[in-house]
C-alpha cells in the first residue's frame, strides 16, 4: 500500500517535471545560483576576496552545466529531453541534404511496402481464422479409388448417410452439392450460384444467419424442400437488403422457392455462392443402388478433442466394414477407402507454399533495401566525422553519440514506414482487385486482403527492426572516431579509407548474394511458365469465344427439350456472319468446370476376376464442338447432326483410349458401353465413330484422364443442364459476343448467358496462380536488381570521389585510361564473382523450397542459373562502368590541388 | 593528511536523510552541515549534493518548498516525508547491525 502511495506521487512527481518543464529548469538553476552565491557570501566572511572567492565556490561546485544534467538524470527524465532534442537535430539534419533523406525513404518505403502487401495476404490467407466457428475442426470427408487416382473424391448419398449415422468422430456430417439457378422476376435473369446441402451443413460450419432462420430436418425431404437461405451480397443486390425478405417468394429455374433467411457477409465458401436450399434426399437417392453415384461433396465437424488421425482411424474400420456389406459397390480390388482431411490445409492449398516463398523473397528485398541505406549511411558518416568529431570533443560521450545518430535512423525507418503502407495499401487493392475469382474464390478472407491492425503492428516493427539493421552498424563505425585524427584529417587523402570501405564492400557483395537468390527464384518460374505455355493442350485457341448458359428445368426437363434448344440456337449461331463454326460441350477444357467420371465396357473385353472396367471422363458434344475447339480427328468421323436419339448410338473416344484398348487395331466400327447409360443389367452398346485428340482438360500442368464423348442429341440421363457454347470465329471474337446473345435471347429470353470468355483468357486463367507467383517474385527481382545497382554505382563512385588524389597521381605518372578503369571495374567485378559464386551456393540451398511451383525444370537448372549470373554480372559491370569512367577523364592537376 | 575517506556507496542518502530529520534546511545549509558534523572526516563535494537530492525528492522519501532563507533571499528548502522517515529508520538500524558486524570481525582478526 505504501509503495504505491509513494510510486503515485513519484509518478506525479515525473509528470509535473514532464508538464512544467521551464518551471522545473528555473528552479534547478535558482538552486545552484543560491547555493553559489551563499558559498561565495561564506568565502567573503572568511576574507577571501570578491574575485577569488568566486572561483573557489565555483570550482567547488564544479561546471554548473553537468551537475544540472546530473539532477535532471536523477529524475529520470534526461532520456526525453535527449530524444527531442535528438528528433530536433535529426529533421534539420535530414531536411539539409533532402536528396539523401529521399533516396534512402524511397528504398526502405519499397522494401517496407512490399513486405507489407505480402504480409497482408499471408494474414487474410493464412492468418486469419476462417469465418467459422473452430475451422479447426471442420474435416473433408472424401473416397479415394486407386483406379481414379485423384484426391478428393466426392462420395455418394447413402454413403454420407452411414457416415452421419455410425461414425463416432464428429459432431454433424453434411453434404453438399453445387447448384446453378437461374433467377428470374424483377430484373434480368441472373445465373446464381449456390448450394444444395444438408440440414446438417450449417451446424457444421457452426454459422447463424442475421435475419429468419436455417432450414430444418423436416424441410430436407423431397417435396418440402423448395425453401432457402440466401448470401449477403445477393440480399443486398437484388432484394435491396429488404428487412422483410423473409418469407418472401423467389422463382429458381421456374419454380417458387421461399426465403428461410439471410447469412451474415463472409461466409459464403466458394465466395461465390449465393444461396442455399436443402437438398432433400428421395429414398430412391438413398438406396444401395446409388453408392455408385458419388456426386457429393462430405464435410465433417470433428468432436472436441478428436484429431484428424483418430477420425481417420475410425474412417479406417469403417472402410473395411461398408467393403464387406456393399461388395458389389466397393470390390476389395478398387482399393477404395474413406479419408479425411483438414479443410483449413485443403482450401489453403498452394497459397501457403507460394506465400511463404514470396515472403522469403520480400525479407531478401528489404535486407538489400537495409544494406544499400546503411552504406550510405556509412559514405555519410565518413563524410560527418568532422561534425562527429567536434560534438565529442566538446563533451558528448558515445553513447550520445550513437543515440543521437539511431535517432536519425529511426525517423528515417518511420518515414519509409509510412510510404511503405500507404504503397501496401493501393499495391493489396490491386492484388485484391486483379487475381481472378477463380483462384482465390476458396479463400474465404480474401475479400479482406488490406490493412488491418496485424498488418499495421507487423509494419511498426518490421520498420523499427529496419532502423536497427540499418542504422546500428554505422552509428557504432561513427562513433569509433578518434577525435584528434579526425579534426586533422583533410579530404582526399586515402588514409584509413580502406578499412572502411572493405565494410562497404562486404555489403555490395552480401546485396549480390541476395540478389542472385531472388533473380535464380524469379527465373526459375518464369521458365516453369514459359514450358507451361508451350504445352500442348489439344486444341487451338485462336478466334475462340466461349460462354456458359443454363436453361432453367421447368422449361427443359426432358433431353429432348434441352438438345433441341442448342440444336436451335448453334444453327443460329452459325449463321452470323464470322462465324466459322459453333458447338456446345458439357466441360469445357481448363475452365475449371469439373469432370465427369465413368467406367465403361468394352465389347469384346473380359474383365479378369479383380480387374476393374475401363475409367475415364466423359463429355457430351454437339457435332460441331471438335471444329470450333480445333481439336484434331485422328481417324474415323465427328458426330453429324444425322447421330439423333432414333439413330444408331455413337460415341467418339481420344487416342489415349484409342492406343491402350487397340494398340495395333482399328477402334472404329467397335461397341463400348457406359455404365452410367446401364439399363438394368444390359449394356447400352455405342459403336465408335471417330478419334479425336486428347485434351488437357483440367489444367496445363495436370495429366488428364481419357476421354470420350457423347453426342447431345443421342444422350438421355440429366446433365445438359449447363452447357458451354464454343465458338470460333473467323476474326476477332469478341465482336460476335453481342450477336450470339441476341440469337439465345430472341430463343428464350430466360435464358442466361455468362463468363464469356475467348479461349485464350480461359487458358491464361487457369495458369494465374502461377502468374501471380511469377509476376510478383518477379517484381521483386527487379527491385532488388535496381537497388543492387544503385549498390554497386554507389561504392565506386565513392571511392573514385575518394581516391581522386590517388588516381590523379596515377594519370600523372601515366597510368591509362583504361587500367584506371581495370582498376575500378575490376573491384566491382572481383565482389560480384565472390557474391554470385557465394549466392549460387545459397540459391540451390534455397530454391529447393520451391519444387511444388515449378513446372518441368529443374531447381539446379543449369540454363536458369547461367542467365542470372551472366545477368548479374552485366549490371555489375554497368553499375561500376559508369562512375569509373567519370574517373579516367580526372585531370590530374585538378585532382592533386584538391582538398 | 590521509585521502578523506570516499562515502560508502548510499551512505550519502542516509546522512542526508539524518539531517533533514532534524530541521527542514536547504542544500548550501545541508552541505555545511555535512562537513560540520562528520568534523570534516567525510568528504562531500558540493557538486555530489544536489543529485541526490534530486534523487531522493524523486524517490519520494523528501520534499521541497521554497522559502524566505536566513539572508532573506529565496531558497529551495527540504524537509523529510513520512516515508523518508521511515526509509531513515530502516537505513540507520541497517547500518549499526553492520557496522556492529564490521566491528566485530575487525576485532576477532586483532585479538
Amino acid at each position: 500500500m505504501n509503495r504505491l502511495v509513494r510510486w503515485a506521487s513519484a509518478m506525479r512527481m515525473r509528470l509535473h517535471c514532464l508538464l512544467q518543464r521551464k518551471k522545473i529548469e528555473q528552479e534547478l538553476d535558482d538552486e545552484l545560483q543560491f547555493h553559489l552565491q551563499r558559498q561565495i557570501e561564506e568565502y567573503t566572511a572568511q576574507g577571501v576576496s570578491g574575485e577569488e572567492a568566486r572561483f573557489a565556490a565555483a570550482r567547488a561546485l564544479g561546471s554548473l552545466q553537468q551537475r544540472k544534467d546530473e539532477c535532471r538524470d536523477m529524475r529520470r527524465l534526461n532520456w526525453i529531453d535527449h530524444l527531442i532534442q535528438d528528433l530536433g537535430y535529426a529533421v534539420r539534419t535530414l531536411r539539409r541534404s533532402p536528396g539523401f533523406t529521399a533516396t534512402v525513404v524511397l528504398t526502405l518505403a519499397l522494401g517496407i511496402g512490399a513486405n507489407t502487401t505480402i504480409f497482408s495476404l499471408i494474414n487474410a490467407i493464412l492468418i486469419r481464422p476462417m469465418p467459422f466457428k473452430d475451422p479447426g475442426r471442420l474435416v473433408l470427408i472424401w473416397h479415394k479409388w486407386k483406379t481414379i487416382d485423384a484426391p478428393f473424391g466426392a462420395v455418394s448419398a447413402p454413403s454420407f448417410v452411414i457416415y452421419r449415422d455410425e461414425a463416432k468422430s464428429f459432431d454433424h456430417v453434411a453434404v453438399v452439392k453445387g447448384w446453378s439457378v437461374n433467377l428470374t422476376g424483377e430484373g434480368e435473369p441472373e445465373q446464381i450460384q449456390g448450394f444444395l446441402a444438408s440440414a446438417e451443413f450449417f451446424p457444421v460450419l457452426g454459422v447463424k444467419p442475421v435475419y429468419g432462420r436455417l432450414f430444418q430436418e423436416s424441410e430436407d425431404k423431397p417435396g418440402a424442400n423448395q425453401v432457402v437461405v440466401i448470401a449477403d451480397s445477393l440480399w443486398k443486390r437484388r432484394f435491396g437488403s429488404d428487412p422483410n425478405i423473409v418469407g418472401k417468394a423467389v422463382t429458381l429455374d421456374g419454380s417458387i422457392y421461399r426465403v428461410l433467411g439471410v447469412m451474415p457477409a463472409g461466409v459464403e465458401l466458394p465466395r461465390e455462392v449465393e444461396m442455399w436450399a436443402p437438398i432433400g434426399f428421395s429414398a430412391e437417392d438413398l438406396s444401395e443402388r446409388n453408392h455408385g453415384n458419388e456426386n457429393y461433396l462430405a464435410v465433417g465437424r470433428l468432436k472436441k478433442g478428436i484429431s484428424i488421425q483418430q477420425a481417420q482411424a475410425e474412417m479406417d474400420g469403417l472402410t473395411l466394414a461398408v467393403r464387406q456389406r456393399f461388395p458389389k459397390a466397393y470390390p476389395d480390388a478398387s482399393g477404395w477407402a474413406i479419408r479425411v482431411s483438414s479443410l483449413e490445409n485443403l482450401l489453403v492449398g498452394n497459397f501457403r507454399l507460394a506465400l511463404l516463398v514470396l515472403f522469403g523473397a520480400v525479407g531478401f528485398v528489404l535486407l538489400i533495401a537495409c544494406v544499400n541505406v546503411a552504406n550510405l549511411l556509412l559514405a555519410r558518416a565518413t563524410a560527418r566525422h568532422k561534425e562527429i568529431a567536434v560534438r565529442m570533443s566538446i563533451g558528448a560521450n558515445r553513447t550520445r553519440i550513437i543515440r543521437q545518430l539511431l535517432t536519425e535512423g529511426l525517423l528515417l525507418s518511420v518515414l519509409a514506414g509510412t510510404f511503405g503502407v500507404l504503397l501496401a495499401f493501393s499495391s493489396a487493392v490491386i492484388i485484391r482487385n486483379t487475381v481472378p475469382t477463380e483462384v482465390t474464390h476458396f479463400q474465404a478472407n480474401w475479400n479482406r486482403v488490406g490493412i488491418d491492425y496485424n498488418v499495421f503492428a507487423f509494419t511498426c516493427i518490421l520498420s523499427l527492426l529496419t532502423a536497427v539493421i540499418f542504422g546500428l552498424a554505422p552509428a557504432i563505425q561513427a562513433s569509433r572516431i578518434e577525435v584528434n585524427g579526425s579534426l586533422k584529417e583533410t579530404r582526399g587523402t586515402t588514409h584509413n579509407g580502406t578499412g572502411r570501405n572493405g565494410g562497404r564492400g562486404f555489403l555490395v557483395t552480401s546485396e549480390i548474394v541476395l540478389v542472385l537468390v531472388l533473380l535464380v527464384g524469379s527465373g526459375l518460374l518464369i521458365r516453369s511458365f514459359i514450358r507451361l505455355q508451350a504445352v500442348n493442350a489439344g486444341f487451338r485457341t485462336q478466334n475462340v469465344l466461349t460462354m456458359r448458359t443454363s436453361l432453367p428445368k421447368a422449361r427443359y426437363g426432358t433431353n429432348a427439350q434441352r438438345a433441341s434448344f442448342y440444336q436451335r440456337s448453334l444453327q443460329q449461331i452459325e449463321a452470323i456472319p464470322g462465324v466459322d463454326s459453333a458447338g456446345v460441350i458439357s466441360q469445357l477444357p481448363l475452365a475449371r468446370s469439373g469432370e465427369s467420371y465413368g467406367s465403361f465396357h468394352i465389347q469384346g473385353f473380359s474383365l479378369g476376376k479383380e480387374e476393374l472396367p475401363p475409367h475415364g471422363a466423359y463429355r457430351i458434344a454437339s457435332p460441331d464442338y471438335f471444329r470450333a475447339l480445333g481439336i484434331p480427328l485422328i481417324r474415323g468421323r465427328f458426330f453429324t447432326e444425322q447421330d439423333t436419339a432414333t439413330s444408331n448410338p455413337v460415341a467418339i473416344i481420344d487416342d489415349e483410349i484409342a492406343r491402350r484398348y487397340w494398340p495395333n487395331g482399328d477402334p472404329i466400327g467397335k461397341h463400348l458401353a457406359f455404365y452410367a447409360e446401364r439399363d438394368g443389367k444390359e449394356p447400352f452398346w455405342r459403336e465408335i465413330v471417330g478419334v479425336v485428340g486428347h485434351v488437357q482438360h483440367l489444367g496445363l500442368d495436370v495429366e488428364s484422364k481419357m476421354q470420350y464423348y457423347m453426342p447431345s442429341l443421342q444422350y438421355e440421363p440429366s446433365g445438359q443442364q449447363n452447357m458451354f457454347f464454343v465458338v470460333r470465329s473467323i476474326y476477332g471474337p469478341q465482336s460476335l459476343i453481342p450477336a450470339i446473345r441476341n440469337v439465345v435471347r430472341q430463343l428464350d429470353q430466360d435464358v442466361p448467358i455468362y463468363r464469356t470468355k475467348t479461349m485464350d483468357e480461359v487458358v491464361s486463367d487457369s495458369l494465374a496462380e502461377r502468374r501471380f507467383s511469377m509476376i510478383l517474385l518477379t517484381i521483386f527481382a527487379a527491385v532488388a536488381l535496381i537497388l543492387t545497382f544503385v549498390g554497386i554505382y554507389g561504392l565506386i563512385a565513392y571511392s573514385v570521389c575518394q581516391r581522386r588524389h590517388e588516381i590523379g597521381i596515377r594519370i600523372a605518372i601515366g597510368a591509362s585510361q583504361s587500367a584506371v578503369l581495370r582498376l575500378l571495374v575490376g573491384r566491382a567485378l572481383k565482389l560480384s564473382a565472390i557474391g554470385i559464386s557465394i549466392g549460387a551456393g545459397l540459391s540451390l540451398a534455397l530454391t529447393r523450397v520451391m519444387t511444388g511451383l515449378l513446372y518441368d525444370v529443374s531447381v539446379t537448372d543449369p540454363l536458369t542459373f547461367a542467365a542470372v549470373g551472366v545477368l548479374l554480372a552485366g549490371v555489375a559491370i554497368l553499375a561500376a562502368y559508369l562512375p569509373a569512367r567519370k574517373a579516367c577523364r580526372i585531370d590530374p592537376m585538378v585532382a592533386l590541388r584538391y582538398d | 593528511m590521509s585521502k578523506p575517506t570516499d562515502l560508502v556507496q548510499g551512505t550519502l542518502d542516509l546522512l542526508i536523510l539524518k539531517i533533514l530529520a532534524l530541521e527542514p534546511m536547504h542544500g548550501w545549509a545541508i552541505s555545511q552541515r555535512l562537513k560540520q558534523m562528520s568534523s570534516e572526516v567525510l568528504q562531500v563535494s558540493d557538486g555530489s549534493l544536489y543529485p541526490a537530492l534530486h534523487k531522493l525528492e524523486q524517490e519520494g522519501w523528501i520534499t521541497s518548498e521554497w522559502k524566505p532563507s536566513e539572508n532573506n533571499r529565496r531558497a529551495k528548502f527540504y524537509s523529510l516525508t513520512r516515508f523518508g522517515k521511515k526509509k531513515l529508520d530502516k537505513e540507520a538500524a541497517n547500518w549499526s547491525r553492520l557496522s556492529a558486524a564490521i566491528t566485530h570481525v575487525l576485532k576477532l582478526t586483532e585479538a
